[in-house]
Order: structure tokens, then sequence, then C-alpha cells
């Protein structure tokens, strides 16, 4: 054997055990597992009710037109805007005769001459989202020798040397403003270019978008009969018949828009309902989208000698200043967003038939199924 | 993706007791149900993303404990009936059949009620039904049941169920490095062999 196939092999071998030795540590290291817990903080709570939202469904009784409506509604509180979803799916039992001491299960009508239907519009939604709004600052802040500023300042504008002449009270009263307006005037155009983004505080937005622009896209409002009846509540559970799989209507499917779709007009219509409710102007010491402070620190980022020599001026000053600039929102993007309180609701109606049934009074069961899916879906 | 199924549970509700103290200053629990009562998987984070689902391996053998939280949202006493039962999909339809029927998973069927903002850690059972556990993916679900008049309002968070690997990682990693070592001394000896017939070829 050479000598070479030799070395080879050696060096084949140092890595088989180095290989060896690696995986060790795994073997022996301690079956350890950190367990983490909090209190849930979203939640996601599933209701059946009457149309009005409120009563919760719990017995129904047709009237002439055999129909009854009502509502499925699930109401998602501080979930992440790419929650997990969720199904809602309705079966229902034959309508047993009722007798003086139960009900009778040879007489009944069978759950096939139920149906749901829907009106025009099946599904809805809502949503609260807090949005971190943020404020976009451009323009280039003049010097005093413009009239917009001097006209902030409620000074005459320094049109020549003279200037200050003609002004006794900013010469006298008011020397701040003339070193300001000396620095202003030491400064380039570029140092007086603002171009800023500032962060606000949270707002809450309430819209009741458009389905197609929810955080949720719904589907579901799955209509025709319950051919197999559910064998499920305390009346059909004694149904001596029991045993099938129950046809099973799918009422609402929500798939969080953040994994499947696109989120423009979901953006979009937050941009429209935030800017609706925002107040003016967006840059206030209070009641403002951002406060001056944080507006002169984001500005300070790139232009620190502007705000050093802003800074000079009294509070309603500098506001005014920054009066001057274009302050507009920035339309809101996934960044601004962080969770989703919404409320998605659909709107079946159980269709009972004609059918020719001995006289007296049936009951039945309606078995609302919410799946929380996951993101399996 | 951590287990709870490996901590001793002593360790772990005494964790949980601690972490209990300390609710709140962790990552974001998802929870959901009905009634005001919810189901929160415990841990409720995974890979850093918060669940609202629950995704257990099948034992081959023996059976493990799935730790989950029931929660009250309300300001009063709340009751729901709680259980699992195995859940079936069909075209992307999930159907829920009977209350204990998944052969993998088991839950005593039950009344609770939950005292105002209480929050109570329970667990079910996951095992090898009879004939072993399942070959794919199956589901079942725990259920909070309310039960309103004509009315059964049944919130359902799904448990994805997979059968766990044949041989458990912690022996596999052990057997492959046992195999390694055969190898590596397999042929420390024959280099070492060859080298001796080498000096002897040539002396």
């Amino acid at each position: 054997m050479s000598r070479s196939s030799a070395c080879r092999l050696t060096v084949l071998s140092a890595l088989v055990v180095a290989v060896s030795a690696a995986a060790l540590p795994a073997v022996a290291a301690p079956d350890e597992t950190t367990v983490s817990y909090v209190v849930a903080d979203g939640t996601r709570q599933f209701r059946v009710t009457e149309v009005d939202g409120l009563t919760d469904l719990a017995n129904f009784t047709f009237g002439n037109d055999l129909r009854k409506p009502f509502r499925t509604m699930v109401n998602d509180v501080n979930r992440p805007l790419a929650s997990d979803g969720y199904q809602v799916n309705a079966s229902m039992t034959n309508l047993y005769l009722k007798t003086a001491t139960g009900h009778d299960y040879t007489e009944f009508i069978p759950s096939k001459n139920l149906a749901l239907t829907y009106g025009t519009s099946p599904l809805a939604g809502t949503s609260t989202l807090p949005v971190l709004p943020r404020v976009s600052l451009t323009g280039v802040v003049g010097t005093c020798a413009t009239s917009s500023v001097a006209s902030a300042l409620g000074i005459t504008p320094l049109t020549n040397p003279l200037g200050s002449l003609l002004d006794p009270l900013f010469v006298l009263l008011s020397p701040a403003l003339k070193t300001v307006c000396t620095e202003l005037g030491q400064l380039s155009t570029a140092g007086r270019t603002v171009n800023a983004t500032v962060d606000g505080a949270a707002e809450m937005v309430t819209a009741a978008l458009p389905l197609p622009d929810l955080p949720f896209t719904l589907t579901g409002g799955e209509s025709g009969s319950f051919s197999n009846p559910s064998y499920q509540g305390a009346i059909a559970t004694a149904d001596p018949a029991a045993g099938g799989t129950p046809t099973s209507k799918r009422i609402m499917t929500g798939n969080p828009l953040a994994s499947i779709g696109d989120l423009t007009p979901l953006l979009g219509s937050l941009t429209t309902a935030l800017t609706a409710q925002l107040p003016a102007p967006l840059v206030a010491q209070t009641g403002g989208v951002t406060t001056l402070t944080a507006a002169l620190a984001a500005i300070s980022a790139e232009d620190g000698p502007l705000v050093s020599t802003l800074s000079r001026l009294g509070v309603q000053d500098q506001l005014d200043i920054i009066g001057l600039l274009t302050t507009t929102l920035v339309p809101v993007d996934l960044s601004a967003l962080t969770t989703v309180t919404g409320q998605y609701d659909a709107y079946p109606i159980l269709q009972a038939s004609q059918y020719a049934a001995k006289q007296g009074t049936y009951e039945g069961t309606l078995v609302v199924d919410f799946f929380e899916t996951g993101s399996a879906l | 993706m951590t287990s709870p199924r490996s901590a001793s549970r002593p360790a772990r509700l005494a964790l949980l007791a601690v972490l209990l103290l300390l609710a709140g200053q962790g990552g974001q629990a998802l929870a959901a149900g009905t009634g005001g009562i919810e189901v929160t998987p415990v841990p409720g984070q995974r890979d850093g993303r918060a669940v609202t689902t629950f995704q257990v391996e099948v034992p081959r053998d023996g059976s493990i404990e799935v730790p989950f939280l029931l929660s009250n949202l309300e300001d009063e006493p709340r009751s729901a009936r709680i259980y699992t039962a195995r859940v079936t999909e069909a075209d992307g339809s999930f159907s829920l059949d009977d209350r204990d029927s998944s052969p993998y998973v088991s839950l005593p069927d039950r009344e609770v009620t939950l005292a105002p903002d209480e929050v109570r850690e329970t667990t079910f059972t996951v095992s090898a039904g009879s004939d072993g556990p399942p070959d794919e993916q199956v589901y079942a679900a725990v259920v909070v049941e309310v039960r309103n008049g004509s009315v059964v309002q049944r919130a359902n968070t799904l448990i994805y169920l997979t059968p766990a690997p044949r041989l458990p990682l912690p022996l596999l990693a052990l057997g492959i490095a046992v195999v390694l070592l055969a190898v590596t001394a397999a042929a420390v000896l024959m280099t070492a062999a060859r080298r001796r017939r080498s000096l002897a070829d040539v002396g």
C-alpha cells in the first residue's frame, strides 16, 4: 500500500472520529425542555346569535315563511395580522315530534327538509387595527428673507442688510431672532432641506372595510339541504337510528390575508380611514399625530445645524416653522400594523320546506361547529 | 421545537406555576373558544410564532400528556363541556365526530366551570391506537361545547396528529455514533496493519 493511500485512510479516519465526536454530545445532552407560557393576550370567540348579534340563538321557531335567520360571529381581539385561520360549519338533526314525556322518534321531519340559504349579503366584517401612523416632513425651510418664514416669526422680511434696522422690535427685543436669522442665512439650501419621517403614537383605526379589504378573506355561504342528519344534542342523541355522517354546510371560512393574498387594498383602506380621523395639524405640542420634539429629533438626524438654530426659537415659533413644511401621512404599510381586532359575521337562514307530518310540535338541534384550523388551510 | 412531553410533569407544573406569576412578560399567546371559555396550547409558541392549534406526534409505545390551558375571559363564572373527538376532513371541510371518538386522543368528557378570569391547566392523553399510530396526518380536536336550548355551538381546536419516528432521535444519533466509531476503529486497525506490512516488506 502506498504512503499516500495510507494518509488518505488516516485522514478519513480522523474525519470519521470528528463526526462521531460531534454526534456524541447530542446523545449525552440532558433532555431539557423549555416550557414557555403566558396568559393568552390574543383571543378568538365564536358565537351563534340572533341576527341582532346580541342575543344568543337558543330556540328557533319558524314563522309562516318557514325561515329562521340567524348569525354566526367570530370575534378576534388582539390577534396578529397573520393569525391562524378558522372555519364555521353547520349540521342539523331531524325534527322530532314532541310528546308529553319526551319525543317520538318514529315521527320526525327529516333533516333533508331543512336547508341553509342566505340573503344578498351572507358575509360581513369589521376590523379595528392599531396603526402606528407616520408623518412625512418635506420641504425647504427658508431664510428670514422668505416672506413665509418672516411671517411665521412675526418679523419684517429681511430683504436687505438694512432690514433689521427697519424693524426696531426685531433688533431691540429679539436678539435671539436675529441670531436665528443669521444662522439660517448661513445654512446652505441643502442644510435647510428637510426630508424626514416621524413616528406617531398608535392610533386605533376602526373601519367597516369592504370584504376584499379585510385582514381575513371570508368565504363560505354554502347553501343546500341537510341530506343526512346529525345526532348531536340532547334530543337526537336518544334516537335509536343514530349513526352515519351528518351533512355539514360550510357557513364561513376565514383565512388570514397576510399569508395568502394581496394586502394592498387593506392598507389603502386603512390609510383612507386613518387620514379621515387624524387631527390637524399632524405635528403639534399636544393632540397631534406626533409631537414637536419627535419631529425635531427626526429632522436632526440629517439636519443637525438647522434644528440647533430652530431650537433657539420659542415653541410656537418652532411649530410655525415646521408648519411651513409639507406634512403628510405616510401611507400605512405592514410595518405600521401589529394586531387586529375584528368581527367576522355570516348571516345564514335556516329554511324549512313543507312536509306532511303529524300535527304537533317538532323539535331538533342546530349544531354549529367552529374549527380553529391553524395555518393548515 | 420544544416539546411539553419530554419534561417531567412535576417539573413542568412547577415551571408553569412560576411562569404564571410572570404572566404577560413573554411572547404573545393566542386562544380560541366559545361561551367565554378558550383553549390555549402549551407552549403557546412554536418556532417563535404564536400558535392556536396542537401538533402532536403519536408515540409508538406508551402515551404522552399534552398540556393546554382553559381560561375564562369573562368576569362571571362560565361553564362548558370539554372533551376530545376525532375530526375528519374532506375537500377542506372539517367535521367533528362523536365525543371520545379519536383512537389516539382522550380526555374525560366533563362539564367545567371556571371562575371569572380563571386559568386552569389540564391535559389530554395521546397514545397509539389499537392498530398503532396513524400512517399519515390525522385530526382530532379539543372541544368546548356550549348548549343554548336548541342550538349546540362547539369551538374545536384542531390537534394535528402525526406518527412519531420509528426510532427516537437520541437513540438514532447514538446508533449512528456507534457505527461511525466502529468504522473508525476498523480503519485505524487496517491502517496500522498495512503500515506494519509495508515496513516488513521494506525490511
